[in-house]
């Protein structure tokens, strides 16, 4: 009994350190980032590289997401009469909860886990230890702009994926369904508030953005120096941001319907 | 470094995008009209019971919307509602023995603020108050004089057939 | 000033773990080159990382130029490590650089000279490492040597005090060791640098150093010049030199009797 208490006890304190130094990581990435005119070039690199590159993904899924919306929500509206209330249910699931939340896991999938492992592998080959004697500080040159560059890119993906799915349902629901193109569009409108749900589902992009680029600079960062431990990071940076963005989403969607 | 430029050129196409999707959900999907941050007016109106009208709710004449709901708050001496209210400037030949109800969308959707104009010759300004208002009609309220009304039925129906039966035997 | 690091009795460990330096002092004398030579694991690596400013001594001070590093602040230690260079085991090239980028990266970062002078430059240092028409390959493309090349290329881009070789031997073929050799030595004479050099190939090391000293169980059990160190006494130095396992410094790993391994227990 007590060696699990002892076991329990440690689990803990190892997490608990894993979060300072994920922290500091954090702090350190935020604060040390003056220079702009010098390290821009880095930055657009980043967000070229996590943001245009996970266009191909973001875009194919959420047409599909859209698509599949409007297919089941058409059947199931049908039975109560409703198909024209169509355009609402896909419009506020999708930039409410969807959008945000969707992206967020796929970023995570495809640039955070490009990310950590990049990371992982310049520690593991002591490229940033040769960068820190050679004076330049790593986590200005590399970790700085692949954090901003995630944060920067999230919400612009968020609302290509919004706009798209958006479409992917109007092609299913109005193009194939023979839904009114009128009816759908404005009912629509008149549901869909810009503050309430597109602001906020933007505001959820932001912080799943930050959150996410944070776990997979800090699990590249930490990952041990092996090709077991980098493999091991990259699993989970998938898992803790996936569990992040969930139950950060949970969190917020309590606190704007409630009104903030 | 002309892959840099590239890399700049895809970045700002990527940006471009997001921004053309942010258009499009403003103004098609949620019919984002560029509200009223520019002229106008404020007009308060006393409401005895505002049922579910919330903050931003429109307001409207003749169907047509005008303004929106501004602040809600409680007048401690009357206990009445006081709703202030935010009209469009250019809508302002609006009389002020006008009358504000409050109105339910559709059969069971939000609460909003309609103006039934009337004959007035003097028209709502800033700092206006609105004398006739009615106000929400609660539906828990509406059913239960209803059920009242069908239970008062019932019972002066019955001593006439007890009074047939008895004459009956 | 004659020596350009000083290291006075170091004690140190890795967040108290075994503890890998027991009281060590040695110097490095400017323009010259020295060797740290011991059995592996003996932490080598580890005393270029203390005077590097990666680690900080548990007890004890390590001077470079004058400063001691341990209290230097965070702008102090990077203007002081912009006057050494170190060359790491593996190179540690940026694989997302090509060859020239690498070895302008250092310039590009603390410099604002013009593209020319970089180019000019950059050429330059390959050319003393013998890899000029390598500038536009890869770091994938190259070998392990032609890698440690170009690394060292780059870590005497900005004109340094000092280099550190880890290990810079390690692993070669002949030919790339001799041709390493020699460039450490004339690099170190021709630009007026001091070389330190971690390294436990013996017959190699012993041919270009100047000053050499012996690392063992986190002491020094030795130092001299090569012709000393050839014809030292003590048995340690003796067992190191001669590449013997039998000697003073334990070659097996501590374990159980043989006989009890297959005949005890069973």
């Amino acid at each position: 009994m007590l060696a699990q208490m002892d076991t329990l006890g440690q689990y803990g304190l190892t997490t608990v350190k894993q979060y300072g130094k994920a922290g500091i990581l954090l702090a350190r990435a935020l604060l040390r980032w003056p220079n702009l005119p010098k390290n821009f070039p880095l930055l657009v690199q980043q967000i070229y590289a996590e943001g245009v590159l996970s266009l191909s993904i973001i875009i194919i899924s959420s047409l599909f997401i859209g698509m599949v919306l409007a297919l089941q929500g058409y059947h199931t509206l049908s039975k109560f009469g409703a198909a024209q209330q169509l355009g609402p249910l896909v419009a506020l699931s999708v930039t409410r909860e969807l959008g945000p939340v969707v992206t967020a896991i796929l970023f995570a999938g495809r640039a955070g886990t490009s990310v950590t492992a990049e990371i992982g592998l310049m520690k593991a080959t002591e490229q940033l230890s040769s960068m820190e004697m050679m004076a330049v500080d790593p986590t200005q040159r590399v970790i700085a702009p692949r954090f901003w560059g995630g944060f920067v890119s999230l919400p612009l993906l968020t609302l290509i994926f919004n706009a798209v799915a958006i479409y992917g349902a109007y092609l299913v629901g109005v193009q194939w369904l023979g839904l009114e193109a009128g009816t759908f569009w404005s009912n629509m409108e008149s549901s869909v508030d810009f503050r309430v749900d597109v602001l906020n589902g933007i505001i959820k992009a932001i912080v799943f953005g930050g959150v996410v680029t944070w776990i997979a600079v800090h699990q590249g960062y930490d990952a041990k120096p092996t090709s077991a431990g980098i493999a091991a990071a990259t699993t989970r940076t998938v898992v803790h941001s996936a569990l992040a963005v969930l139950g950060l989403d949970f969190v917020l969607t309590t606190m704007m319907i409630g009104g903030w | 470094m002309s892959s840099q430029r590239v890399l700049e050129t895809w970045v700002g196409l990527f940006m471009l995008a997001a921004i053309a999707a942010l258009v499009v959900l403003a103004f098609k999907v949620s019919g984002l009209t560029g509200f009223f941050r520019g002229d106008t007016y404020e007009v308060t109106a006393y409401f005895d019971n505002i049922g579910g009208l919330k903050l931003r709710a429109p307001v409207k004449v003749g169907g047509v919307v005008i303004g929106e709901v501004d602040q809600i708050s409680l007048d401690p001496n009357t206990f009445r509602a006081i709703v202030k209210l935010r009209v469009e400037s250019k809508f302002n030949d609006i009389p002020t023995d006008s009358s504000a109800s409050i109105l339910t969308s559709g059969l069971l959707g939000d609460n909003y603020i309609e103006l039934t104009p009337m004959y007035g010759q003097s028209y709502l300004k800033e700092g206006s108050t609105i004398e006739y208002t009615h106000p929400a009609i609660i539906l828990e309220k509406l059913i239960g004089q209803f059920l009242f009304k069908v239970g008062g039925t019932q019972n002066a129906n019955q001593p006439k057939v007890a009074a047939t039966k008895v004459s009956d035997h | 000033m004659n020596a350009i690091v000083e290291v006075q009795d170091l004690h140190f460990s890795y967040n108290g773990g075994k503890p890998i330096f027991n009281g060590v002092n040695l110097s490095v004398p400017r323009g010259k080159i020295t060797t740290i030579m011991g059995p592996s694991g003996t932490g080598k690596t580890t005393l270029l990382r203390l005077i590097g400013g990666q680690a900080e001594p548990n007890q004890g001070r390590v001077i470079v130029d004058g400063q001691e590093v341990k209290n230097l602040s965070r702008r102090a230690l990077y203007q002081l490590r912009k006057k050494m260079g170190m060359l790491f085991q593996n190179g540690a090239l940026f694989t997302h650089l090509s060859v020239f980028e690498n070895v302008a990266f250092p310039l590009r970062e603390h410099t604002n000279l013009s593209e020319e002078m970089i180019r000019s430059l950059v050429l330059i240092k390959l050319q003393m490492v013998g890899l000029r028409g390598a500038s536009g390959l890869m770091p994938a493309e190259l070998s392990g040597g032609m890698a440690r090349r170009v690394a060292l290329a780059r870590a005497i881009a900005l004109d340094p005090e000092l280099i550190m070789y880890d290990e810079p031997l390690t692993g070669q073929d002949p030919i790339t060791k001799g041709v390493l050799v020699k460039l450490i030595r004339n690099l170190n004479d021709i630009l007026g640098l001091t070389s330190l050099i971690v390294s436990h190939d013996v017959r190699e090391a012993l041919s270009i150093s100047d000053y050499v000293y012996i690392l063992a169980g986190g002491k020094m059990v030795g130092e001299g010049t090569p012709e000393e160190i050839t014809h030292h006494g003590s048995p340690e130095v003796k067992q190191f030199i001669e590449g013997s396992a039998e000697g003073p410094m334990a070659y097996n790993y501590a374990a159980r009797p043989l006989e009890d391994e297959f005949v005890g227990g069973g």
